[in-house]
């Protein structure tokens, strides 16, 4: 870890830039499990760690499961310190259901095996989009930070504009609405007076682990994930995704 | 400096109500400055006053006193007190202070909700705004094209983070303090972490301190880069905007690269922060002083350059040094009224002024005078950056906890730190099995919203709305907890 970070402040010095993995992204913190680790060596150590409860370890049927819910981490990166072997920061990849956002290890005593997969329900559908795609975005009880990263698909590296991709102001315009932050009692009727003054074809992204799960507000009664009011198509997780990754993840919805 | 001439901070239980307000007025008259009035607790009611003296080498006073909630009442009617107890006890933007029979200057009558005449309109916006914002609804009211009032309306987007924090592990509630706002993590969590450490008595490493100082120097780069882009995108000057913002860009994949996360959440912990390594943050801070500045001193250069951006924020919302007094404006718009005033001057924890802090202020208190605030104390924490790093190189290792004088109980904490926008004040009491009884948060923003409902009266246009809130560059979020 350490040497990692060493070698992407010399990129800087260097004036490189960073380039963590193949992908040219850089992940901005929301951990996967390994899938090749021995579940059960780490099955009982790893349910105190999560403070929005995304990792859970269990038995089932005489195999140890280790389950790792993206959509409710809050990447406070505290797996990912304790356990390097088992958990690695990968750029996050936008899911179209939200099952899709929970992977699962299981292992016996010998090696682990992975056998959740994420489903393909959905993926058909999309592109639904040629060329643009306009976006009203709403917040529905963020911390600012996914609006700071959002503000962030302006700058050259991303050029958001050149994908065909913009903001708009009126849902009436939109072909996505683009939600932030956890639900609170106050926004409900303003998000769903946007989605319904929105034309067909229409999609609902949740961008955040606020808007896809709660996060760490999740326990207070007023406040709900989005999938819970409405039918969301695309789950971008993250606390906050990075602005290359909420690109990468709105391309999905427009033909290229 | 002595450890003796060190920032301290007096902590008085005071005997009965009325002494606690002779106090307090004593002090309003001495011409000092009120950080912050709370309440806690409930039959008694705890009333707090976090009370800061001019010289800032003087540090805090916490006055508390035990009163009945009638006694609040007579509070909020108080002749000489009244204006204050309402603006930290009562309304948050003065929707009630037109009750209240002496405002101190005349500002607190302007702020005024019940606007009425003819030829007066009414424009709600919002809360679901225009582009990428953050909910919050104004109501806008003109008589033409000039604002005679504007009115923000909060509560939007409220996610009751104190309530949910409430009988929960300290350590769990960082996670909490860290979500308060977005663009002010490193604030917010080391305000709740002093407080928390001050409330357990635990001693952090001097190294440690100054290591989170230059934790939150970092934060104020990105976040005043991103404020004066959204200046330059309300005054429509797009190519800048996209530069500044690729400049904010380079710097969170820098972060993201030495602490791991953008924002650098998940770092700064109870006690002890996460390791990180020495080589890293020192190749951080060689890229930050000598690639990533220089590139921000020659954009600012062309920025100044331009007379369209001069033109367009000169005397857009003005706030003159008394309302700024008055209404206890905090971080880089009080500055911009002239008003010397910086919560690292008096810091308990890190001597500032001794690793070359320096403070920047202007006079003119328009939008054009918070800008050149804005960029200037990005040069500062630049100076500052530097100094922090010799002395992380250097490693001082003694451990210190806060100095603490008079009648303190073990279990409450005060954290003060000067967020990008301001001074920030978190109060925290904490039982014997750390769980969390009591968590008061009052962050700039809270204070500096009225500063933006006086700036946008008077001779302001309409169209110059965006360009005042800009400038001001307040988040919805440090308001709706």
């Amino acid at each position: 870890m350490i040497r990692w970070q060493v070698r992407n402040a010399k990129n800087i010095l260097n004036n490189k830039g960073y380039r963590s993995t193949a992908t040219g992204q850089m992940p901005s913190g929301v951990p996967e499990p390994n899938p090749y680790i021995d579940a059960s060596l780490v099955a009982r150590k790893l349910n105190q760690i999560c403070p929005t409860e995304a990792i859970s370890a269990y038995t089932q049927d005489g195999y140890y499961k280790l389950q790792l819910d993206q959509g409710k981490c809050i990447a406070c990166q505290a797996c990912i310190r304790q356990y390097p072997e088992i958990f690695q920061k990968r750029p996050v990849k936008p899911k179209y259901a939200r099952t899709d956002l929970v992977s699962t290890v299981e292992g016996d005593r010998e090696a682990g095996v992975k056998v959740d997969s994420p489903s393909n329900i959905r993926r058909i559908v999309l592109p639904a989009f040629k060329k643009s795609l306009h976006i009203k975005h709403i917040d529905a009880g963020s911390c600012n930070g996914c609006e700071s990263e959002l503000s962030l698909l302006l700058t050259s590296e991303c050029d958001m504009t050149a994908s065909g991709i913009f903001f708009t102001s009126s849902p009436a315009h939109a072909d996505v609405l683009l939600v932030t932050g956890v639900v609170t009692e106050r926004m409900r009727p303003v998000l769903l007076d946007a989605w319904q003054r929105m034309p067909e074809p229409k999609f609902l992204v949740a961008l955040g682990a606020c808007a896809i799960s709660g996060g760490c507000f999740a326990t207070h009664s007023e406040n709900i994930g989005l999938s819970n009011i409405l039918p969301v198509s695309l789950f971008i997780a993250g606390c906050p995704a990075s602005p290359t990754e909420i690109l990468n993840s709105l391309r999905r919805l427009v033909e290229q | 400096m002595t450890n003796k001439m060190r920032p301290i901070l007096i902590w008085h239980t005071l005997a009965d109500f009325p002494s606690w307000t002779r106090y307090v007025k004593q002090h309003i008259l001495d011409g000092n400055r009120i950080v912050d009035i709370f309440k806690t607790g409930s039959c008694p009611v705890r009333l707090i006053a976090v009370l800061s003296k001019h010289h800032p080498s003087r540090g805090y006073e916490v006055v508390e006193a035990k009163c009945k909630s009638e006694d609040l009442q007579d509070l909020l009617m108080d002749t000489d007190l009244g204006l204050v107890a309402t603006r930290f006890l009562g309304a948050l933007y003065g929707s009630e202070l037109h009750k209240y029979p002496k405002p101190l200057n005349g500002v607190y009558r302007n702020i005024q909700v019940h606007v009425s005449g003819q030829a007066i309109s009414k424009f709600p916006v919002g809360p679901a705004r225009d582009g990428v914002s953050e909910s919050i609804k104004f109501s806008i009211y003109t008589g033409g094209e000039d604002v005679i009032a504007l009115v923000p309306e909060f509560g939007y987007k409220s996610r009751h983070i104190t309530t949910i924090a409430l009988n929960r592990d300290v350590d769990y509630v960082v996670n909490l303090a860290e979500r308060i706002c977005g663009t002010s993590v490193v604030a917010q969590t080391l305000a709740f972490v002093r407080a928390v450490e001050m409330a357990l008595n635990i001693g952090v490493d001097n190294a440690e301190h100054h290591f989170r100082a230059l934790l939150l120097e970092f934060e104020r780069l990105h976040s005043h880069v991103a404020a004066i882009a959204k200046i330059c995108e309300a005054c429509g000057l797009l190519v800048p905007v996209t530069q500044l913002l690729s400049l904010k860009n380079q710097l969170l994949e820098a972060y993201n690269g030495v602490f791991g996360h953008r924002y650098m959440r998940g770092v700064i912990r109870i006690g002890q922060s996460q390791s990180i390594d020495k080589h890293s943050l020192y190749d951080l801070g060689k890229f930050i002083t000598r690639v990533w500045y220089p590139r921000f001193t020659q954009l600012i250069y062309y920025l100044r350059e331009t007379t369209t951006l001069h033109d367009r924020l000169h005397q857009a919302g003005t706030v003159p040094e008394y309302a700024a007094k008055d209404l206890m404006l905090v971080g880089p718009v009080a500055r911009a009224s002239g008003l010397q005033h910086d919560s690292r001057l008096s810091d308990l924890w890190v001597e500032y002024i001794e690793r070359g802090f320096e403070l920047v202020t202007k006079q003119g208190g328009d939008a054009l005078a918070r800008t050149e605030v804005l960029i200037d104390e990005v040069s500062a924490s630049i100076k500052l950056i530097e100094n922090l790093h010799g002395v992380l190189t250097v490693s001082q290792v003694a451990k210190t906890s806060v100095s603490v004088e008079g009648s303190w109980c073990q279990g409450m904490g005060l954290g003060i730190t000067e967020s990008p926008n301001g001074e920030t004040v978190h109060y925290v009491e904490v039982n014997e099995n750390n769980s969390l009884d009591m968590w008061h948060v009052r962050t700039a923003s809270w204070k500096n919203w009225a500063g933006f409902v006086v700036a946008c009266q008077g001779k302001n246009n309409i169209t110059d709305i965006p360009v005042i809130d800009a400038s001001f560059s307040l988040p919805v979020s440090e308001v709706d907890l």
